[in-house]
This record gives C-alpha cells, structure tokens and sequence, in this order.
C-alpha cells in the first residue's frame, strides 16, 4: 500500500490548499478510479462532484449583434452626392431665375413693331365683327320703343 | 476581428464561464443568461481584448463581476434564506450508497460556501487554474487564494465527515 501513503500525504497537502496541481490531478484520478481503499472511500464524493461539474457545458446559443456595416465609407459618399446632388439642383434654378427678363419676344424694335401692328389689327377686325354683330340688337330697340313711346 | 474570430476565441473557454456562473447563481437559466451577458460584453470590448493579459483570464474576472452584481441585486430584493440542519429526511431513513447522491451533496455544500470560496474551489478544483491565476482573474492575491481554499475544502470535507457518519448509522 505503498500508494496510499502518497495518497495521504497529498490529501493532507490538499486540505491544507498546499497541494500542487499535479497532484491533485492524481488524487483525481485515483479517487475516481476503481482501487480506492475502503477507508478513503467517504473523499470519492468530493473529487467526484468536481469531475462531473467539469462535465457541464454551455449549451445556449451565442447572439451577437450584427456587425458593423462593412463599408463605413458608404454612407458619407451616399451623404455627399445627396449634397452635391442639391447643390446643383439649386444651383440651376437660380441661372433660370437670371433668364426671367426673356419672355421669348422678338429683339428687333422693328419686326417688333411691325408684329405689333399686325396684331392690333387683328384684334381691330375681331372687334368689327363682333359690333356688327351688335348691329341686330337695333331691332329689339324699334319694337320696344314702340310701347315705350306709348306711354 | 468578425464575430468568426471572436467565437474561435471565446470557444475554449464559454464552458468555464458557464461553468462559474452555475456554481455561483442558483439555476441553469441564469447561468446561460450570464454567459451570453458576459460573451456580449467581451465582443463589445474586442478592440481592448488584445491589450489584456489574455481573454480568458479577463473573461472570468468579468463572469466573477457578474454573478456578483446578480447576486447582490437578489440579496436585495429577496429575503435570504439560511438553513443550517441539513437533515433531510431522506437521509436519516435511507442509507446512502449512491455516489451521486453524495456527489450532490457535494454540490450542496459547495453552495453553503462564502462567494469568493466557492468562486476559488471553482476555479481551482474544477478547471484547475493556478492559484497565480486565479489571483489574477479574481483581482485577490495569492494567499488569499490559498488561504480560501484551504477553508473550502476543510468545510466540504467537514460535511462529508458528517454525512459520511449518517451514512454508517
């Protein structure tokens, strides 16, 4: 029993916290192995218990969050565009706000004229027809005037 | 570092961090919640990870940190309770031959532990940590380390003895 005595000694060493890990590994082993003398029987709980709790493992899942985007360059370059994008936008309306004097007329004073002209007598010849349209309200005026003077 | 690298170098170690968490906090549930909550903080602290000792020694001080807060937010809104008789019925009338009956009450007597011994017999009995190391991860120093576990182990081996004689009765 030349072992046990070893036992012993490192079980003592053990309760005293002064037992190094290798031999505590042994005193593992040999408590969790087969040939434990009867009067050291009452320790194969302790060494026991610790080998099955090394037994236990982690069985949930691991929820990381979603990595970073992985281009973070892409939104500043989306961003910029966006800027530019309104800058020229802007930018455009104001070369049409200069342009507000053309109104598509004609630059020469006299081709402008002339234009002029035509277009009053235009609307000189549409106003012409329109009083000799009127022309037929004169009969309404005899007939009435008729009753009118009566009285 | 991609969540690819990080899960390679979390992996040889999420089952300690369980592991410490279950000794610690009463039930599974809670174990695995502080697991995910102490893997979430590590990936939020990826960039540092580098500059630490080593991951996993800073891991287990963020697992020990965890459970600590846990459980004192608990103390705080639960009353504790204390039960020194451990006489279970059960063991007065059955003789115990199970080892895994008595293996429980290994467990049982581990939880009765002060935190910090439980977190060292832990650490040290179970996952085999050197005592230099565990001084490290649980911010102590080493006579502390081996000062506690002394006093753990003599606690359990006391209530083994205890038990060990109900048995023989």
């Amino acid at each position: 029993m030349e072992s046990n005595k070893h036992i012993e000694a490192w079980l003592e060493a053990y309760f005293e916290g002064e037992s190094t890990l290798e031999q505590e590994q042994k005193l593992r082993a040999y408590f969790t192995g087969d040939t434990v003398a009867p009067y050291l029987e009452k320790y194969i709980p302790l060494f026991a218990a610790f080998a099955e709790a090394k037994q236990e493992r982690y069985t949930g899942e691991i929820n990381l969050p979603v990595s970073r985007k992985k281009y973070p360059w892409l939104s500043i370059a989306a961003s910029i565009l966006v800027i530019v994008g309104l800058f020229l936008f802007f930018n455009n309306r104001n070369d049409n706000a200069d342009n507000r004097n053309d109104y598509g007329t004609y630059k020469d004073p006299q081709v402008a004229a002339l234009k002029t002209k035509q277009a009053l007598f235009m609307m000189g010849s549409f106003i012409d027809q329109s009083t000799s349209r009127l022309n037929a309200l004169d009969e309404f005026e005899k007939t009435t005037d008729k009753y009118i003077n009566k009285q | 570092m991609n969540q690819k690298d990080f899960l390679t170098i979390v992996h040889p170690f999420q089952d300690k961090i369980y592991r410490l968490a279950r000794r610690l906090l009463t039930s599974e549930e809670e174990a695995q919640d502080a697991t995910q909550e102490v893997l979430l903080k590590l990936w939020s602290k990826k960039k540092q990870l580098k500059k630490y000792r080593s991951a996993e020694a800073f891991a287990m001080t963020m697992t020990k940190n965890y459970c600590y807060d846990t459980l004192k937010a608990k103390r705080s809104s639960n009353v504790k309770l204390v039960h020194t008789n451990y006489k279970d019925s059960s063991y007065d009338t059955v003789k115990e031959t199970e080892v895994s009956d008595s293996v429980n009450w290994v467990y049982k007597l581990m939880k009765e532990l002060p935190e910090q011994q439980q977190l060292i017999l832990q650490l040290r009995d179970v996952e085999q940590y050197t005592n230099a190391e565990i001084a490290d991860q649980l911010e102590i120093n080493e006579g502390t380390v081996r000062t506690a576990l002394s006093r753990a182990r003599k606690t359990i081996r006391e209530g083994l003895m205890e038990k060990h004689r109900y048995g023989i009765k």
